[in-house]
């Protein structure tokens, strides 16, 4: 995993203009900070995962910001090998999963969804709290399926989401064939 | 006997326009101008250039009556025809119909004017053969002159009375072709037959009587058929009132051919019959009256105001009735004639002027509390009566500041030369008036020793004249309390966050009165009034300290806009929000956080950001922002910054770390 975070003295130097902005408009400081930010395009994996929501962070967040963006590289990531264009789960290979590949299936299946419930509004801190503890087994599932493909393992997922994008923009559908929708390929 | 008859009738009112005909394009015009068809012209006697006398009856292009005349016999045709005159001070004048004397120029030249005039045309009739002149004129009365209106009056030359003939306006006498004096009765010639008649009869009536005729005897003078006056004392004072008062001047004086005004017969006998008494004397003083009368060219009226005055005929202090042209002014007292200054028309409130010598030894101009006044000034007088600046130059041109001459003194540009004459050479010069002023002021000499010149001074008027309440320096105006401050600070402020030309001015014009130092100590006497505290009750700012420190870092300013350090001094007095301060940077002038969200917006790039967070101008926005805080409030928040972006680097670092622990525990455990 490639470090996600560049804290550089620009950030500093920018954190302290923030500041002193915001000795007088704690809003007007934070919202330079956050305008920065996404003009160097800092938080571009929080929005891929959380949609683009209102970025409203206090400088207290940061510290939960930055790892939750890490978070959210990595989670897209794996998701996309799971969906995604080169996927090799979407309808590989004749058969059935066996039964720890539905395991497995059933534990991404389940944490996915918990994800997608993950609300921005509840807090930063929160969010970065639910996200590490959804995100690891999410990502260590998909990495296990990825070993039990590799092993020769019928993994069969069906889906018509195009990839990660698509996962996280849309409302997904973990029980029936209706909309976008995500099961196990059985 | 003369060849001809001159006499003078009155053909109706024409417009005369009296050009300077060494102004020939005045001339071309003139005659170019069908709307001066019925123009009377005369040249400027005194032109070395041709000279021209005509009578403008433009027809079909010709003009009739047109002339040459060398200089002399145009003066004598001007001054013995055409009744226009010169007086030995060079004023031209013409005669008016009532034979008042009408100015037509105040300098001494002959300024091109116009006027509606009453002038005598001359008539001139050619007896036949051995024909007497008188014989001529009454045939001319009778034959050439078709007229239904007749008099009864009394003849102007024998004195009798007679019937009369109005010729163009003229009574002329039926018996000798006379112009007549006066005419008591006029109607159709039945009517003055009639007239003649119960006249004769009343005449008649008064003589069986023991009653005087009409001829008045020595020692009486006859003003009416019901009023005559003996030589006592009450009764010459009467005549004269009354004679003034409904102006009947011409019955003492008159002019005669020349033009020159000389007594009645009548008059002069009267008056010369009076043997007792303290007018015994006038009688023969009247010559000698008449020769200043004339050689002054006073006006009628007042000469004869004046002449009752100083002859005690009438009592000092009764109203003058002052004919100027066309116009009566009466003059009770002080306030009347200030008034007539400046509300009488331009000609009139000009003859008031020249005439103030000659009023104020009439007695009639008085103080408010009562006092005669003798040797003040004009401008004296008015300021003492209307609170009025004004004053009339050499020129005789009159200026007028009103009553808020001190309000402008500080103004530059136009008129202010004009102030400070009022203030040099009218209040200054005159005793009285320099101590009015400088009392109500509390001015003394020493008030403006430290002025390095005369616009400095008149600053220093301006702000001694306020009370020391404000200085008034060019485009500026600043209070001298606490307000005062705002004002300066606003002056920098406006022309660093706004510079329009305006603004610009402003502050160069601050600057200016920041190196006079003769202005600013001015503030420097109250600097104890004038302190500023700050939260903590210290003393921070002054005006002086504030000018002081203007006048030290203006040198520095370009083409009106201040510096940023003086900028940031005056903003931050203007209290308000610290961030609400504006700053100068990339072409804009807004709040840092705008300046910085401007460049963010323009996706200009990190190097653009950390360009602006470096540049030299926001670091001592920033830092002088700050420093409102208190010493080292800056360095404070950067420490804290660093050990809050430590404590966080390394949250980040342990957080991603025991993500990716948690990731590979994970994977391993399904494993």
């Amino acid at each position: 995993m490639s470090p996600a975070i560049n804290l550089n003295r620009s950030d500093r130097e920018m954190l302290v203009f923030a500041q002193m902005i915001a000795k007088d408009d704690q809003n007007e400081g934070i919202r330079l900070l956050y305008d920065y930010w996404a003009m160097l395009d800092r938080f571009s994996n929080i929005k891929a995962v959380f949609g683009s929501p209102m970025m409203r962070f206090g400088f207290e967040d940061i510290r939960y910001i930055f790892p939750l963006d890490h978070i959210c590289e990595e989670l897209y990531d794996n998701v996309e090998y799971l969906l995604g264009g080169r996927s090799p789960f979407r309808g590989s290979g004749p058969g059935t999963n066996d039964s720890d590949v539905s395991a497995a299936i059933d534990s991404l299946m389940l944490n996915l969804s918990r994800f997608k419930k993950i609300r921005t509004s509840r807090g930063w801190e929160t969010v970065h709290r639910e996200a590490f503890t959804l995100a690891a087994p999410i990502i260590a599932d998909i990495k296990t399926l990825g070993t039990y493909h590799r092993i020769g393992k019928t993994v069969h997922i069906s889906t018509n989401l195009s990839g990660a994008g698509e996962f996280f923009s849309s409302k997904v559908d973990f029980n029936s064939k209706t909309g976008k929708y995500l099961l196990r390929g059985d | 006997m003369p060849s001809e008859v001159r006499i003078y009738v009155y053909k109706g009112r024409i417009h005369v326009h009296i050009i300077d005909l060494s102004k020939r394009a005045t001339l071309d015009d003139l005659l170019n101008d069908d709307k001066k068809r019925d123009s009377f012209c005369a040249a400027h006697p005194d032109s070395e250039d041709d000279v021209f006398i005509f009578r403008g009856m433009k027809r079909d292009g010709t003009l009739y009556g047109y002339d040459k005349r060398e200089k002399d016999e145009a003066k004598r045709r001007l001054e013995g025809i055409l009744g226009v005159g010169q007086t030995s001070k060079g004023d031209w004048y013409v005669y008016e119909e009532d034979g008042r004397k009408r100015f037509l120029s105040n300098d001494g030249g002959f300024s091109p004017s116009d006027v509606e005039l009453l002038l005598p045309t001359p008539v001139i009739i050619y007896p036949e053969g051995n024909e007497e002149p008188q014989s001529a004129v009454l045939k001319w009365i009778n034959v050439n002159h078709k007229s239904d209106r007749y008099v009864y009056g009394r003849c102007g030359e024998c004195g009798k009375k007679c019937k009369g003939k109005v010729v163009c306006g003229i009574p002329f006498c039926l018996k000798h072709g006379h112009r007549m004096e006066s005419a008591e009765f006029e109607g159709t010639m039945k009517e003055v037959k009639g007239h003649i008649t119960d006249h004769m009869h009343q005449a008649a009536d008064t003589t069986q009587r023991g009653v005087p005729d009409s001829i008045p005897p020595v020692g009486r003078f006859i003003y009416s058929e019901s009023k005559s006056y003996g030589t006592n004392d009450a009764d010459v004072r009467e005549l004269h009132q009354l004679m003034y008062s409904e102006n009947k001047i011409r019955m003492a004086f008159r002019r005669d051919g020349e033009g020159r005004y000389a007594p009645t017969k009548p008059y002069r006998t009267y008056m010369e019959s009076i043997t007792e008494g303290p007018y015994s004397r006038i009688g023969l003083l009247l010559d000698s009256l008449c020769q200043t009368l004339n050689d002054e060219g006073l006006n009628i009226d007042f000469f004869f105001y004046k002449f009752m005055i100083d002859y005690e005929l009438a009592d000092r202090g009764s109203p003058l009735i002052y004919r100027i042209g066309r116009k009566v002014v009466k003059i009770n007292g002080t306030k009347q004639y200030i008034e007539a200054l400046f509300t009488e028309p331009d000609d009139v409130a000009e003859q008031l002027y020249n005439d103030f010598t000659r009023i104020i030894e009439t007695g009639l101009l008085k103080s408010k509390d009562g006092t005669q006044y003798r040797y003040e000034t004009l401008p004296y007088i008015i300021y003492e009566w209307t609170g009025r600046f004004s004053f009339r130059d050499g020129s005789g041109r009159v200026v007028d500041f009103g009553t808020d001459y001190f309000d402008h003194i500080h103004e530059t540009g136009s008129g202010a030369d004009d102030r400070l004459y009022m203030l040099d050479k009218v209040i200054a010069a005159d005793p009285q008036f320099k101590t009015a002023i400088y009392g109500t002021y509390s001015i003394n000499k020493r008030s403006f020793e430290e002025a390095e010149n005369d616009y400095e001074r008149m600053f220093l008027w301006s702000f001694l004249t306020s009370g020391r309440k404000r200085i008034r320096y060019k485009s500026i105006e600043i209070s001298n309390d606490r307000s005062g401050i705002s004002e300066i600070e606003k002056i920098v402020v406006d022309a660093y966050v706004d510079p329009s030309e305006d603004n610009k001015q402003r502050y160069m014009d601050l600057c200016e009165l920041s190196r006079c130092g003769s202005l600013c100590n001015q503030f420097k006497g109250l600097k104890g009034d004038l302190e500023l505290k700050d939260s903590n009750g210290n003393v921070t700012l002054s005006i002086p300290d504030i000018m002081g420190y203007v006048g030290g870092k203006s040198m520095a300013d370009k083409g009106g806009i201040p510096n940023m350090e003086l900028y940031l001094t005056c903003a931050s007095l203007m209290g308000g929000n610290r961030m609400d301060i504006r700053i100068a940077y990339g072409g804009r002038v807004c709040k840092l956080s705008e300046q910085l969200s401007c460049i963010i917006a323009a996706n200009a790039g990190d190097n653009a950001v950390q360009g602006f967070l470096g540049d030299h101008v926001i670091i001592k926005a920033e830092d002088y922002i700050m420093g409102m805080l208190g010493p080292g409030a800056m360095e404070e928040l950067k420490d804290r910054t660093d050990k809050f972006w430590e404590e966080t680097r390394s949250k980040i670092s342990n957080a991603n770390a025991a993500f990716d622990e948690e990731i590979r525990r994970l994977i391993s455990t399904v494993r």
